[in-house]
């Protein structure tokens, strides 16, 4: 009764194999023989020969045209955003040093003198900006009077929203009052209270409420729950889940609420709606936003917080600025402005959802007005070698406005009573402690950003060099700005996140950012392509390949850019493309039929896996050594019975007694070795020692097992170095069974290699 | 170690007429060292026979050898009239001159010569022998029974009048098993629930436990010594120490889901015949649909059984059991059209009346096969083969019965693992012989009652279960076990825990018992057998594989057998080329001796040595009769699973012979010296045929390298 | 629920030494109870003497009950020592005449024929057996193992014969001896016997020679038996090229027996698989209504169908004998509605199982019920071994049974026996 059938490799470790064979190389694709290899390179160059010109060409034939039209339209003048331009300079400059490109040079040219244009002009405006200071600074309690008249209009049109939901919500809560009474007077079986508590629970849609009752459900019929414990779940837990649903509903219909109000519409004693409003907190579905007196208000966090909310936070942080290089009269309309913009961005964030539309074109307009003052008061002070100072000073007076909002908006409520909402007590100097830490981060983050705003979008490495803090500080605060949505992800360069701040480019900034950016890799891509075509050699088609592709990623992106509706070269990207395509689709053939001309590892040169050592290196990092897993049996063929203990005390299957019987090892079993092995064992031996009249050579093999005699073979990838086996051998002194702390890699991936075969 | 124990020879001349030399006999017998004095008597059968063997017991503290006719018609009456007399016959050897020399050989001297050499080797034998007595044990009176269906109830209320305490452990929540759903139970006509009643106030009003819906996990231990390990209603699981096990946990019928031509479980009024016995049971015959009244009923026989995927077997009961049902619809509903649709009506004795009876009111039988079934608005449709009349016919039934198969109950197979019964290959519990021990399984003291083992009819399962009573009762002997210990006892210092005695023993007796409590992963998980040698059957097979030999049968060790080996093979050579043969004192012995008493006759240059079992040969025994000069090796066994003693003796004697054929063909030896034959006493020419192909290859192979003197050479050889 | 409960310790008398008889016999010495064991044939083993192998284990029929007394699960009947032991009294070649007394105390009248070999001294040297046709041995696996003197081929060296017998067993001019003996219980172990269809004359039992029942068939296919196993024609002795076997001759039949007999087509089957397997291939053929292979025994039908046995079913219409010697069956098909016909050397029929004829006499003695002539148990639905008080019944006695059935229904009557004393 042997296991005639193969075992299988448990999954886990079928996976693991599989992937040592994969980076090892072994797992062969069906690669074409070593002396075809030759012939197939001929036949690619024979392909490419013919379209391989027009394919070098019309990358330049672009750009001239696009020079041409971009002089015609004056696209370059449209460029408002330095950090744009000084990108896109330096593009333009590392695809010059590689190849050279008399439109391209062109391009730059135009580039350098609008960056000068832009410095110019930034110099005049400082020069001017003086003199409508205070003018400007007057035209902005208008507007706000036009925002705050919007606000007030939403207010209005979600209070009656708000009275429109009150008598539904009224009905719902009625309704369960009445299932509740009617419970306490005659109870009803879980399950059936709960098909009462659904009805309700599905009009508020709120997601874990539908769970629970369901999850109620499959266990009592399952018979996981007792009858008992189903009362009790139903009774309490499905009850207040149902609450939170109808806070949810509450909270968006009618706006946000405190804890009080909410007690009130649902005519709850307020201690269970605080309890359900700490962990709505806790599951981010609802947030604070705002103050009612001093009750903090809560509404439904919202998906997306509208960009005019945002803006009015940002304008609010740049007057704040701006306000600490005014004086007098002008200095008081500032203050006037801040604090009831402040005014109106709380009564925004109360409103939490809202149509943006009416609202956004004022906002954006004291936005111009804002950034025109923030940029005056920076020409205002500016010295060369104060660039610097200047930007130190504006990041402190930014931080330090942002930091004051915050805290009131968030910590403030909590600070003045003793208890806050974890119920925790904060101690004065553990609080002052993280003041200070949180200033320090502030004015840092400050500096960052502002640095970005400048001069474009900047890498962490490039930022830690210039303000020269630590890399990785800088790099967690782009992380915490990413996270505030103070900065964006412009895309990669050398392998590290360029970080910008969001802006919105307009449609010229755009084309420039795409025409010079394929710029390079197009330079690049055609010093490859003309060495490697003059001799294809087998090592550089991977390089070929990807080069042709990048020309084609170029020819797509090209086709897609219209310069106010004037699209360029389009004839020319037109007949080029399926000339290109096919030039890819060959060369990616051609690479796949070539056998891998990475150093491929053969099995020989692999080597044993010495298990202590891993094991050494694992309880260093990890601080313990686990058992690996890993480990060979050795059997030896003197001590063993051939009572297969082993086998049936193996709890991985791994050990099999085979009945194969080497009779040539009889006759190796000296004196000493024949003593020890237990009476009839040792008798059996001497006795065919007695007999033989010649010493056999090849094993005996039987089909089915044998009690008492056999062959151990233990499979390497199923055992696990448990050492049962090792310790429940009934063998001679400690057993027939030792296990050896090494792994044979070379005999598993043997194995496996003959497997796939 | 050659001991000087001298033993007694009595010889026999069956009242003069053995053809054998009797004078040369006597004094030859008189040279060899280990005989003390030689009787020669003319009836040791009879009467002053007896009493000389009675006499002669007095020397030599026993050992005596019997040269006679067959052991096994002789041996009662002496072991009977001895122990009458308060002697112990335990260290009689007996050599068998009649049957095995005198009346199968012409030649007389060679006869005589292999009479004398028989005799020399039991001498060796009896020289070690050492004697046994009755031994007795204390069990509890306590036995289990697993299943409180009819078998179950009977075999605990038999049990009880025995004298046993009984705990009956049931699955479900109430006893009566399937026979308390039965509207009517075949030929009686009378229905399930009243044959239960008078069983079930017997139950009441005696001290048997009943453990309602408890489901019993595993069990260990033997005979005398079991521990139940069960858990009532799934909560934590409790022990119950107990001596013998009572398997009755019926069958279990079989849902045909998975045949989807039959469209049972997709259409609900397709169901099979327990539920309609149900549905007339609670008396509401109504179309489970649409609870419609039911007019037309068509009934399909030996769905499952006798079909090569899901039963092989007919399962026997349900023809019976769906005439039954077609005439309790028929009483309920007079005008019913009632068809059964059959390949075989297999109604046996006298329900074949009741076949009749239903013919003749109006039950249509169909011969042939249902070919579709399908549902339309209009209800079921069934189309079907009629064989003998070579057409297709439709009907639209109320009710499609299917007669599905009875398959064994689900727990058995995982019980099978610890309690250690055979299964069947279709699931139930294999007997331990078809023939004669039906109720008993492989362990002793687990005995199997009722559709356990095979389908049954009701008053079967009665008749099953108080013969296992019986035989429980047989085994525990109220408690006191008192039976003489023959069989093989254990020296638990030598045992080294190998396992291969409790691996292989045919009847499961040698128990593994884990030592040490292994803490640490440094130490060692040592294990020691036991053997109760009162539930060992006394085959040799544990003997044969010990490797430190610490498990001997008490009346055949190791050392007398090499002994017996080397006395009887003294001399042999390669000019007379001896077969040594090892014969089981089963059916090999009773082959021979038909043999003899037909006076078959066979070459006389054999020599025959009896085993209990020929699984007590080991491979050592083979090795040792070529070393000591034997030409070729036979072992005589019984038919392929007839083993008498268990089953396995004979499968692992042809292990050890492929083994030593395949190890003497690589050490420079014939393989086929060594051979081994099936025996069957109703043929004799089986053993004739097989000694005369042993002895012409003794003639053929010539001599072996023991006697050319080669044997043990191999180093030179090798350089 | 009969209740058994006198305490009287007298023997048992078990009439019919067949398979359960000898089973009841064993298990009650085992259990220290002496019983009386009658049997109206020379030696033990009622039919399964003469059926070589048995089903469902295809193993010789001569295998039976172990005992304390000889340890194992089986020993065949030479060496089962029934005659030494000693809680058992064997009377072979006895009949029961009557039976008075009343339940726990019956008076039963025994008369046993002349018992010319004393079964007890008989060491069966082979003198008498050499030296004179009148002495043979039944069979080698006789019990008790003792010669058979037939008077009626007496010649004059029989008076030597007798002189010389070593252990005097033989006592050539014994008489029938008759004895009361007292018993408490008594057991029906009677068997059934197997139907000659005589006056069935369609099939022409008894007018030709070629046609024979099963039972005759098992004693042919026995190599213990008179043609050592060898399939010849009655009729000439010439070896057998093609069988028939009719099934339900005389079961299931208005005019003879109405029950059906339950084994006879397990054993048909069987014997067809040996024809088939084992006598190098003879073509046979089987009539049949229903193959009731019941249970396990599907396997005989299944390795039947594999084997080559052809089945027909359908009835036989004629029998007709040839002057060769072989006989032209024309039988009924009723699947292919025509008939066949067939020519066969070999006819078997597999006849009805009926009560043997004591059972009648029995029946009225001890006032038992009767089920289609069998003894009936008195109330089947409570105790299906108890036919009255004190009175038990098993085996082939009760209707058509197989060896395992019949065995555990003498195990039951034990059980109940012993329930009774204890």
């Amino acid at each position: 009764m042997n296991q005639a059938q193969e075992r299988e490799i448990a999954p886990k470790r079928k996976r693991m194999l599989d992937m040592i064979m994969v980076l090892g190389g072994l797992k062969e694709e069906s690669a074409v023989p070593l002396s075809k290899v030759k012939e197939e390179l001929q036949h690619l160059r024979s392909e490419l020969e013919p379209i391989m010109g027009e394919i070098l060409e019309f990358p330049e034939m672009f750009f001239a045209e696009f020079i041409e039209t971009a002089e015609r339209l004056s696209l370059i003048d449209e460029v408002n955003d330095q950090g744009v331009l000084n990108k896109a300079i330096s593009d333009l400059k590392q695809s010059l040093d590689v190849s050279s490109s008399p439109s391209l040079e062109h391009l730059l040219e135009h580039l350098t003198n609008a960056l000068g244009r832009f410095e110019e002009k930034m110099d005049e405006t400082e020069v001017t900006t003086t003199v409508d200071f205070s003018t400007t600074i007057s035209e902005i309690p208008e507007i706000i009077a036009r925002i705050d008249e919007g606000v007030s209009k939403y207010e209005i049109d979600a209070k009656a929203e708000a009275e429109a939901a009150r008598e539904e919500l009224e009905r719902l809560v009625n309704e369960l009052q009445e299932i509740l009474t009617e419970h306490e007077s005659q109870p009803k079986p879980p399950l059936d209270l709960l098909d009462s508590f659904q009805k309700l629970g599905t009009k508020t849609r709120y997601g874990p409420f539908l769970r629970i009752a369901a999850q109620i459900k499959r266990g009592v019929r399952e018979g996981r729950i007792s009858e008992g414990r189903s009362v009790e779940l139903v009774s309490k837990n499905a009850l207040i889940e149902l609450y939170r649903g109808l806070i949810m509903h509450t909270l968006n219909k009618m706006g946000s609420k405190t804890t009080v109000q909410l007690a009130e519409t649902l005519d709850v004693d307020p201690s269970l709606i605080q309890s359900a409003i700490v962990s709505m907190l806790k599951r981010g579905e609802i947030e604070m936003v705002g103050l009612d007196g001093d009750a903090p208000l809560f509404s439904r966090v919202l998906g997306k917080t509208p960009s005019t909310t945002l803006s009015v936070k940002a304008i609010i942080q740049q007057l704040r600025v701006i306000r600490s290089s005014v004086e007098g009269e002008a200095l008081a309309t500032l203050d006037e402005c801040i604090k009831k913009l402040g005014g109106i961005f709380g009564r925004l964030q109360i409103l939490g959802e809202y149509d943006e539309n009416p609202l956004s074109e004022p906002v954006n307009q004291l936005r111009e007005i804002v950034n025109s003052l923030i940029e005056a008061t920076m020409t205002l002070k500016s010295t060369d070698d104060a660039e610097d100072l200047r930007l130190l000073v504006s990041a402190g007076l930014e931080a330090f406005a942002r930091f004051r909002l915050k805290i009131t908006l968030e910590k403030g409520p909590y600070l003045v009573s003793d208890v806050n909402a974890y119920g925790e007590q904060l101690d004065p100097e553990r609080y002052a402690q993280i003041m200070d830490s949180y200033l320090e981060n502030e004015i840092e983050r400050s500096t960052l950003l502002i640095l970005i705003r400048e001069l474009g979008a900047m890498t962490a490495e490039d930022l830690a060099e210039r303000t020269g803090f630590p890399q990785d500080r800088v790099f967690r605060h782009l992380l915490r700005m990413k996270r505030d949505e103070l900065l964006t992800i412009a895309g990669e360069r050398h392998g590290y996140i360029l970080y910008d701040v969001p802006r919105t480019p307009n449609e010229a900034e755009v084309i420039l950012q795409t025409v010079t950016s394929i710029a390079p890799q197009i330079a690049n891509a055609r010093k490859e392509l003309e060495s490697s075509l003059k001799d294809i050699k087998a090592e550089d088609i991977g390089r070929l390949a990807n080069a042709l592709e990048v020309f084609s990623n170029a020819r797509d992106k090209m086709s897609k850019i219209s310069v106010k509706g004037v699209s360029i070269a389009e004839q020319v990207l037109k007949n080029i493309k399926d000339k290109i395509h096919s030039a890819v689709v060959l060369a990616y053939r051609t690479r796949a039929k070539l056998p891998s001309t990475r150093s491929k590892v053969t099995i020989e040169d692999l080597v044993d896996v010495d298990v202590p050592t891993v094991l050494d290196e694992y309880r260093d990092q990890m601080g313990y050594a686990p058992l690996l897993g890993f480990g060979t049996i050795n059997w030896d063929h003197s001590k063993c019975l051939g009572c297969k203990s082993c086998e049936i005390s193996c709890p991985e299957d791994a050990i099999l007694l085979k009945p194969i019987i080497k009779v040539s090892n009889f006759f190796e079993l000296t004196g000493e070795a024949l003593e020890k092995l237990p009476k009839n064992k040792s008798l059996f031996y001497q006795t065919v020692q007695n007999l033989a009249a010649k010493k056999p050579i090849e094993d005996i093999v039987l089909e089915n097992d044998i009690p008492g005699f056999g062959t151990i073979e233990v499979d390497l990838w199923l055992c696990v170095a448990c050492r049962t086996c090792v310790r429940r051998c009934p063998g001679v002194d400690e057993g027939a069974l030792e296990l050896e702390l090494k792994w044979s890699l070379p005999e598993v991936v043997r194995h496996l290699t003959t497997e796939s075969q | 170690m050659m001991t000087e124990n001298k033993s007694k020879v009595l010889l026999c001349t069956c009242g003069k007429q053995l053809g054998l030399d009797f004078g040369l006999l006597e004094d030859n017998v008189g040279k060899l060292k280990l005989a003390s004095t030689i009787v020669v008597h003319d009836t040791l059968c009879q009467e002053q026979g007896l009493s000389v063997i009675a006499e002669s017991l007095k020397e030599n503290n026993g050992r005596v050898v019997i040269a006679a006719c067959t052991n096994q018609k002789i041996q009662p009456k002496i072991d009977e009239f001895l122990r009458n007399r308060g002697l112990n016959p335990s260290q009689i050897q007996y050599v068998n001159i009649r049957e095995h020399c005198a009346w199968v050989h012409e030649d007389v001297n060679e006869a005589t010569q292999k009479a004398l050499d028989m005799i020399r080797g039991t001498l060796a034998r009896s020289a070690l022998s050492s004697s046994y007595e009755t031994a007795r044990r204390e069990v509890p009176a306590h036995v289990t029974v697993i299943g409180g269906g009819i078998a179950g109830i009977e075999a605990a209320l038999s049990l009880h009048k025995f004298g046993y305490d009984v705990t009956i452990f049931e699955i479900s929540d109430d006893l009566g098993g399937h026979v308390a759903k039965l509207p009517v139970v075949a030929p009686t006509g009378k229905p399930g629930r009243e044959i239960l009643s008078g069983r079930l106030k017997a139950l009441e009003n005696s001290s048997i436990q009943v453990l309602t819906n408890t489901r019993v996990k595993f069990i260990e231990g033997e005979m005398g010594n079991f521990t139940v390990h069960y858990s009532i209603e799934s909560d934590e699981e409790q022990t119950l120490t107990t001596s013998a096990v009572v398997m009755a946990t019926g069958f279990k019928e079989f849902k045909p889901t998975m045949m989807d031509e039959y469209r049972y479980g997709k259409s609900p009024d397709v169901i099979t015949q327990f539920d309609l016995s149900q549905m007339i049971l609670s008396g509401n015959l109504k179309r489970p649909s649409d609870g419609g009244d039911v007019k037309e009923v068509v009934m399909v026989q030996c769905v499952g059984s006798r079909s090569e995927d899901y039963k092989r077997d007919c399962s026997k009961l349900c023809c019976t059991f769906a005439i039954d049902n077609s005439l309790e619809i028929l009483k309920l509903v007079p005008d019913a059209k009632v068809r059964v649709v059959y390949m075989d009506i297999r109604v046996p004795f006298e329900n074949e009346m009741i076949y009749k009876e239903s013919r003749e009111k109006g039950v249509d039988y169909i011969r042939g096969r249902v070919s579709m079934v399908w549902e339309e608005d209009d209800g079921l449709h069934v189309k079907f083969y009629d064989s003998l009349l070579d057409q297709y016919f439709e009907t639209t039934p109320d009710l499609l019965v299917l007669s599905t198969a009875i398959l064994p109950s689900d727990s058995l197979e995982e019980l099978s693992e610890t309690l250690g019964y055979a299964l069947e290959s279709d699931g139930h519990i294999k007997e331990l012989y078809g023939k004669l021990r039906r109720t008993e399984t492989r362990r002793r003291g687990v005995v199997a009652v009722g559709a356990v083992t095979h389908p049954q009819f009701v008053f079967e399962s009665i008749t099953d279960a108080q013969a296992g009573a019986l035989i429980i009762h047989n085994e525990l002997q109220g408690g006191k076990i008192e039976r003489v210990a023959r069989g093989a006892v254990l020296n638990v210092d030598d045992c080294v825990g190998c396992s291969l005695c409790a691996q292989q023993c045919p009847r499961g007796v040698p128990l593994m018992i884990e030592q040490t409590e292994a803490e640490d992963e440094e130490q060692k998980i040592l294990f020691k057998a036991s053997i109760e040698t009162l539930n060992c059957h006394s085959c040799g097979v544990c003997q044969s594989l010990c490797p430190t030999g610490a498990t001997q049968l008490c009346f055949l060790s190791n050392e007398q057998l090499w002994e017996q080996i080397k006395a009887t093979l003294e001399g042999a050579g390669p000019d007379y080329p001896i077969t040594l043969c090892f014969y089981c004192e089963e059916c090999s012995v009773s082959t021979m001796d038909i043999a003899g008493t037909r006076h078959m006759t066979y070459p006389a240059s054999t020599r025959f040595i009896p085993v209990p079992c020929a699984g007590r040969i080991s491979i050592i025994d083979i090795l040792k009769a070529l070393e000591n000069g034997a030409s070729t090796v036979m072992i005589a066994a019984c038919e392929k699973d007839r083993c008498h003693i268990g089953g396995t003796g004979n499968e692992i004697a042809q292990v050890q012979v492929n083994v030593a054929r395949e190890i003497l063909n690589a050490i420079g030896w014939k393989g086929e010296r060594v051979d081994m034959f099936r025996m069957f006493s109703a043929e004799p020419e089986r053993f004739v045929y097989a000694i005369k192909i042993m002895t012409k290859r003794a003639k053929e192979l010539g001599p072996t390298p023991v006697h050319q003197g080669t044997a043990g050479k191999w180093v030179e050889v090798s350089e | 629920m009969v209740e058994v409960n006198d305490t009287l310790s007298g023997p048992v008398l078990i009439i019919g030494a067949g398979v359960a008889g000898m089973t009841a016999a064993i298990e009650l010495a085992d259990s220290d109870i002496k019983t009386i064991l009658v049997e109206k044939k020379q030696t033990i083993g009622g039919n399964a003497l003469e059926l070589y192998k048995a089903f469902p284990t295809d193993d010789c029929f001569y295998c039976f009950e172990g005992s304390r007394f000889r340890p194992g699960i089986r020993k065949c009947f030479y060496r089962s020592a029934m005659l030494d032991n000693p809680n058992i009294d064997l009377r072979t070649n006895t009949r029961v005449d009557e039976i008075t007394g009343n339940p726990g105390n019956f008076k039963v009248k025994l008369t046993t024929g002349p018992m010319y070999v004393d079964p007890k001294r008989c060491i069966m040297c082979g003198l008498c057996l050499k030296r004179s046709g009148a002495f043979s041995l039944i069979s080698p696996q006789c019990q008790p193992q003792a010669v058979f003197y037939d008077p009626s081929l007496a010649e004059e060296s029989v008076k030597e014969i007798e002189k010389e017998c070593p252990t005097k067993a033989i006592n050539l001019n014994a008489q029938s001896t008759e004895e009361q003996v007292e018993v408490s219980d008594i057991i029906l172990a009677t068997g059934y016997t197997e139907m000659r269809p005589v006056n069935m004359d369609e099939y022409g039992y008894g007018k030709y020679p070629n046609v024979i029942t099963q039972l005759e068939l098992a004693r042919m296919l026995d190599p213990n038996g008179e043609s050592a196993g060898a399939l010849i024609r009655p009729s000439d002795g010439a070896p057998v090229k093609r069988v028939m076997m009719v099934q339900c001759v005389g079961s299931r039949d208005e005019n003879y027996n109405l029950y059906c007999s339950k084994i006879c087509c397990v054993f048909a089957l069987k014997h067809a698989n040996i024809i088939v397997n084992e006598r190098n291939g003879i073509k046979t053929t089987v009539v049949y209504m229903d193959i009731r292979t019941y249970d396990r025994h599907e396997r005989y039908y299944r390795e039947a169908r594999e084997s080559g046995v052809r089945f027909v079913r359908g009835r036989v219409h004629l029998v007709r004998p040839n002057p060769d010697g072989s006989l032209d069956i024309i039988v009924y098909d009723s699947l292919l509605d025509r008939y066949l016909s067939y020519n066969i050397d070999l006819f078997v029929l597999s006849t009805a199982l009926e009560p043997s004829e004591e059972d009648e006499t029995l029946q009225r003695t001890l006032g038992l019920n009767t089920s289609s002539g069998f003894v009936a148990p008195l109330d089947l639905a409570n105790d299906s071994v108890v036919a009255g008080d004190h009175v038990y019944v098993c085996g082939a006695a009760m209707g058509p049974a197989e060896v395992p059935e019949s065995v555990t229904q003498a195990r039951a009557v034990v059980s109940k026996i012993l329930q009774g004393r204890q």
